[in-house]
């Protein structure tokens, strides 16, 4: 998929651990396991908005589009 | 797949063991019971209960082929009934479990309208095979094909209808559900 998901790399950046964030969202570890992988359809708007929060970022830092080559 | 529901609209699962429990029973004893009755009732009875009286049958004229026939063709609407309930027990242990939109609940409920489709149409269709099958040994010209449709069988087919038509939008519901559950 075109759009790759770089929780990852913001959460090494901002030194937050998953389990803090999925407690912050109000998702289990696992979902947000499956996001940062990618390995989702979709992200919600209030999951977003909840991340962008918390991370203090902006939806482009954690979105990244890179067109199929 | 089992989905988080408000515990208002979730139905106890000891009402639903209880209405599995009900449809084992009536899927076993509703069989048995009409092939009693078929067995013991006098054939003016039986053709009463059948909405054909006055065929001019009497139960001493009957061969042993058209009593067998007969017995045959009244034990089929109750049989469908019974395979509807069998399937409406195992959906209900599904419900029971916790499991409302699993796909054998779905297919269970499906079976039970299936069931109860065959049903009121045997309902509706076996009433004129036991006129032409009892009448049979009459003769030419005494031959008769009588034709009875109740409102229960109507409603019954209505019924049955209607719990296809849930079963489809609970397909559809389950598809949404899985859906939703790939967004996070």
């Amino acid at each position: 998929m075109p759009i790759v998901v770089k929780l990852d790399a913001v959460l090494a950046d901002r030194k937050v651990k998953s389990k803090a964030l999925a407690e912050y969202i109000g998702i289990t570890e696992a979902n947000l396991s499956l996001l940062k992988q990618g390995k989702v359809k979709g992200m919600r708007f209030g999951t977003l908005e909840k991340i962008c929060e918390y991370l203090a970022c902006q939806p482009g830092d954690i979105l990244i589009h890179v067109p199929d080559s | 797949m089992s989905t988080p529901a408000d515990a208002s609209v979730v139905q106890s699962p000891v009402l639903s063991r209880a209405l599995a429990a009900a449809c084992v029973a009536v899927a076993l004893l509703l069989p048995l019971g009409v092939a009693l009755a078929l067995w013991l009732m006098p054939v003016e009875a039986l053709l009463q209960r059948l909405g054909l009286p006055g065929m001019g049958v009497s139960g001493d004229a009957l061969q042993p082929w058209q009593r067998h026939a007969g017995w045959l063709l009244g034990m089929v609407p109750a049989s469908c009934a019974a395979c509807g309930l069998w399937h409406a027990r195992r959906c209900f242990l599904h419900f029971a479990r916790g499991d409302y939109f699993a796909e054998a609940a779905i297919g269970s409920l499906r079976g039970f309208s299936v069931g109860m489709l065959a049903a009121a149409v045997a309902g509706i269709v076996v009433p004129s095979l036991a006129s032409v099958v009892l009448s049979w040994e009459l003769g030419p010209g005494r031959r008769q094909l009588a034709v009875a449709v109740s409102s229960n069988d109507l409603l019954l087919l209505l019924f049955a209808a209607v719990v296809w038509q849930i079963a489809v939008a609970m397909r559809r519901a389950a598809a949404l559900a899985q859906e939703n559950a790939a967004f996070v």
